[in-house]
């Protein structure tokens, strides 16, 4: 049936006037007629006929299509209304935006990592295939020897494809300036494997793993986009990576980043040679007709084949698996992501209990209002929808400003976000999907917040709110429990956030070892093709050296190989001439440092010396040790004199004399237990792979901004070529290192503040309204002679009433919360007493911050005035 | 005035519905016409409220058993006036039925049982 167009529905409503009407004058008329006088007929009439808004009303609703009318009236009004009570609109609607707002800022975010499908083929038949020692997981993740993966990519049955890659820094040249770029180094099957293909150009043909074949590379679009400007221009192009020539023959599309965001894509040879342990992630496409059990049960065979081989070293117990990619991809990032989730799903409920509460208390001041409509004709229902509508209305304008709120979000979001710590975050943006989310945030919200206020304020009897309003004491249950729910609510969030804070503040107080304040540092490569001895490399640093203490503002410098913070290390055995054994599994850091390295670092020299300018390559070899390893080595002292070898079968010249103990140093993520380290003077190394990554570091006199500006021309000034892989303050290295915890932490006290000052405005408004509708009580006893004191106290008694069944629902909802947090936490268990007393007293202080002018105003009641 | 002791009947809908086609059985009428008319043919004792009337026209309206024209009255007022459709004839002439059977049943249950029954 065809619906009534709005004009259609204004003549008709004309025709109904009429109609009305004239029944109307024709019921007086027929009473005068009867005799009545005209004034007794009208007022006859009038009875009889009844309400005639209603009688229109009611029969509207027969001709159809009424509700969209209504619907569209209850809006208008409900805005009129709204416009009337700008206070309670603003805060409804900016605490629902928040809610909605965070909502779909996780929301969208969650959705982009962990749900929407990889961008590749097929992506649910795609899995990791690992199989490597215990030992070298935490290193490599889950991977596979170099060797043993040419094995089973043959060997493989319920995989219809394999492939493998390594990422690491590489050097490029020969494409503008010169720069240190993530590589991945990937087998020829890999583009094919993932199911993707470049947008310009090939892929890598099947023999490009073979020497000669492999001088070809292709290059990722942002790249293309900013060292060639168009693809064409890339395609054919020689680069230089790490001193390699490579032929780019192919672009891939926007937003392939796989694996690791790499710049530059080149062929992994395949390296047979046995006593090669190089590691390599394996992934498969698994066949549509296989199993996991199968593909597992394979694997297990494969790799009890493999190790029944001869190797020409110590077999290790090796773990062997097979995960989906995605949850190897997401895996690190699933549980924070779920908590973050949870927090925000408390910060929409806080906001929804707010709303309910301010409309509750809304609702009751209305009374009047509501009362009226009541007894002109309004049905119950019908003031249940106009009420909703109202929370509608205010939900949707919230939800408007709640979804520019996530757009300026995600932004944030990921501005602020330490880059690697979330994977995919190129897939995040605010999409249609996300607005529907917001829609269903809306829905919910008008929902959770309406309806219980709505079928509340419907219930009252219009004769006792027109007759003595303002005389009865609303004991108010409902918003108690609506401010119990949100002081609970939040009080796991604070909580949460309490528990970060500190575990943050335990990890910034690590003792690092050595005085990262005033350091800058500048790390550098040097390719093989450039620098093809350890000499080289070793005049190149002591020039740089040279270069940089003369720098204006530099107290000391200093290099080393691979500097504290860094998350890769030079780990190994060696063996001692006396004494017992070194134990098999004991490994140390094997750091080269420049002979100052020690007084620049802010390291004690606990026993013997630091190195000396005389440590060169001709004189005696000598080696400092950390603490931890003279303690575990010569528990009862005497290191100093000893004599160490990294030599399987040592020569008169490969032993090194210990002439020092220094501190320990943390190396990686500061929470890790310091490693022990032996120490050798750069001067004295003769292998090239223990110096061709190095990090100058520099004390300054104060601030190290104003020394890092001129670090790079004094790298360039030794070597203009010589790409810079960092350069930046020690402090900012150091951040770098803790950012996760501390983003973890920064997103946790914000929400947290938005609770806090939800559940602050939640109380006040229950106070403030106990306060308005006890006036005339106060007014009483103040009159009786109470002091103002004890009308103080009375408010008092309402706050904790309304606050303290929340705050012990809160901690044990905490307490259970908090377990979930126990991963994140550094040396803070997750019960915390600091953590609970601090967030019980954050609330306490709130309830106490939101009572104090309803309180004031109690107080001052003028009796006179209050009675009347 | 009506007789306050005679409280008056509550009209289901169904039942008020059949009322109205009932009277415009003897022709086309006004609101206000059909209202009276009940009124005295009920002896007083049906007062049909406006608020019940209306949309029950409108209703019978819409599902085209009764047809709405605009007419001229004497008094020069422009009113509404109901006329039964054959649909609406065909209607009255189900639900008369119904009536009667449920009327019959109705009194059957009024009257005392025989012993014969019990």
């Amino acid at each position: 049936m065809k619906r009534p167009s709005l004009r259609d529905r204004d003549a008709r409503d004309r025709d109904l006037d009429d109609e009305l009407r004239a029944h109307f004058a024709m019921a007086v008329a027929d009473r005068i007629a009867r005799g009545e006088s005209p004034h007794d007929a009208l007022a006859a009439a009038q009875r009889e006929f009844g309400n005639i808004t209603h009688v229109k009303e009611v029969t509207r609703e027969m001709w159809g299509g009424a509700w969209i009318e209504r619907l569209a009236q209850d809006a208008r009004y409900a805005v009129r209304v709204l416009r009337r009570s700008p206070v309670f609109a603003l805060t409804s609607i900016a605490t629902l935006a928040l809610g909605i707002g965070v909502t779909t800022a996780m929301f969208t975010v969650v959705r982009s990592v962990l749900l929407r499908p990889l961008p590749f083929a097929a992506p649910n038949e795609l899995y990791v295939v690992a199989h490597e020692p215990d030992r070298l997981l935490e290193v490599f993740g889950d991977a596979m020897p170099d060797h043993e993966y040419a094995a089973f990519a043959r060997a493989a049955r319920t995989f219809s494809a394999t492939a493998a890659y390594r990422t690491y820094p590489g050097t490029l040249l020969g494409a503008g300036e010169p720069a240190r770029l993530p590589i991945a180094a990937v087998s020829p099957s890999f583009f094919a494997t993932l199911g993707v293909r470049p947008r310009s150009g090939n892929v890598f043909a099947s023999t490009a793993d073979q020497p000669g074949a492999d001088n070809v590379a292709i290059i990722s679009a942002s790249l293309a986009r900013e060292r060639f400007g168009a693809d064409a221009a890339a395609i054919g192009r020689w680069i230089t990576l790490d001193g390699y020539r490579k032929r780019v023959i192919g672009v891939m599309p926007e937003g392939f980043e796989f694996p690791r965001r790499p710049a530059v894509w080149v062929p992994l040879g395949e390296n047979r040679d046995p006593k090669n342990t190089r590691m390599e992630t394996v992934i498969a496409r698994m066949s549509p007709s296989a199993t996991v059990a199968q593909a597992d049960a394979e694997l297990h065979a494969f790799v009890s084949n493999e190790e029944r081989k001869p190797v020409p070293y110590r077999r290790e117990h090796a773990y062997t698996r097979i995960i989906p990619l995605r949850d190897q991809l997401v895996g690190d990032v699933r549980t924070p992501l779920v908590m973050f989730s949870l927090a925000v799903g408390i910060v929409l409920l806080i906001a929804c209990a707010n709303t309910a509460n301010l409309t509750l208390m809304r609702a009751t001041t209305r009374r009047h209002e509501l009362a009226i409509r009541t007894s002109i004709g309004a049905s119950r229902g019908r003031l249940v929808r106009q009420l909703l509508t109202e929370t509608f209305v205010i939900a949707a304008a919230g939800g408007v400003v709640g979804l520019a709120l996530a757009f300026a979000g995600v932004r944030f979001l990921l501005a602020v976000l330490p880059p690697g710590l979330l994977p995919r975050t190129n897939e995040v943006h605010v999409d249609p999907v996300a607005i529907g989310a917001a829609a269903l945030a809306i829905f919910a919200a008008a929902a959770l917040s309406g309806i219980v206020p709505a079928v509340v304020a419907s219930r009252r009897d219009p004769r006792e709110a027109l007759g003595d309003a303002g005389r009865t004491v609303a004991r108010a249950p409902l918003r108690k429990l609506f401010v119990a729910v949100e002081v609970g609510l939040s009080l796991v969030l604070l909580v949460g956030a309490g528990l970060m804070i500190r575990s943050f503040e335990r990890v910034r107080g690590i003792d690092l070892g050595f005085t990262p304040r005033s350091l800058a540092t500048a790390t550098l490569d040097f390719p093989e093709t450039r620098y093809r001895t350890t000499e080289s490399v070793q005049n190149a640093s002591s020039a740089i050296l040279n270069r940089l203490s003369a720098i204006p503002g530099v107290w000391s410098a200093s290099v080393v190989n691979w500097m504290p913070l860094d998350s890769a290390y030079i780990a190994g055995d060696f063996s001692r001439r006396d004494g017992p054994a070194v134990p098999d599994n004991y490994m140390v850091l094997k750091p080269c440092v420049s002979a100052n390295y020690f007084a620049t670092m802010g390291m004690h020299v606990r026993e013997g010396r630091g190195f000396l300018p005389s440590d060169v390559a001709g004189a005696e070899p000598v080696v400092v040790i950390s603490e931890s390893m003279a303690r575990a080595l010569w528990p009862n002292g005497g290191a100093i004199g000893q004599l160490l070898t990294f030599a399987n079968l040592p020569g008169a010249r490969d032993w090194m004399r210990i002439v020092g103990i220094v501190d320990d140093v943390v190396h990686g993520d500061p929470r890790d237990t310091p490693m022990p380290a032996l120490y050798r003077p750069i001067a004295q190394v003769k292998e090239l792979f223990f110096v061709n990554h190095l990090t100058f570091v520099v004390r300054t006199n104060g601030d190290p901004s104003a020394v890092i500006g001129m670090m790079r021309p004094a790298i360039h000034a030794v070597d203009p070529e010589q790409p810079i892989a960092s350069i930046a303050s020690m402090d900012a290295e150091l951040r770098a290192t803790i950012a996760e915890p501390r983003f973890r932490s920064f997103v946790l006290i914000a929400f947290s503040i938005m609770a806090l000052v939800m559940a602050g405005v939640g109380m006040y408004g229950v106070l403030a309204y106990a306060v308005s509708e006890r006036t005339r009580e106060f007014g009483i006893r103040l009159a009786l002679g109470a002091e103002p004191r004890a009308i103080v106290r009375l408010i008092g008694t309402t706050t904790a009433a309304a606050t303290v069944p929340g705050l012990v629902v809160g901690i044990a909802a905490a307490l259970g919360a908090a377990r979930l947090l126990t991963r994140f936490l550094f040396e803070v268990p997750p019960t915390d007493p600091f953590a609970f007393g601090g967030a019980t007293g954050v609330l306490l202080a709130a309830a106490f911050v939101a009572a104090i002018g309803p309180a004031r105003r109690a107080a001052r009641v003028d009796p006179t005035i209050a009675m009347k | 005035m009506n007789d306050p002791t005679l409280s008056r009947i509550e009209l289901l809908q169904g039942t008020l519905d059949f009322i109205i086609l009932q009277t415009l059985r003897w022709g086309p009428r006004h609101g206000y016409g059909i209202a009276q008319m009940i009124r005295a043919s009920s002896g007083g004792a049906l007062q049909v409220e406006t608020g019940s009337l209306y949309p029950a026209l409108h209703r019978l309206a819409k599902k085209k058993w009764v047809s709405a024209e605009w007419e001229i009255a004497e008094s020069g007022q422009r009113v509404r006036v109901y006329t039964l459709t054959a649909a609406g004839r065909k209607q009255l002439a189900t639900e008369s039925s119904k009536w009667e059977r449920l009327s019959r049943v109705i009194a059957g249950l009024m009257r005392p049982p025989k012993e014969s029954d019990a």
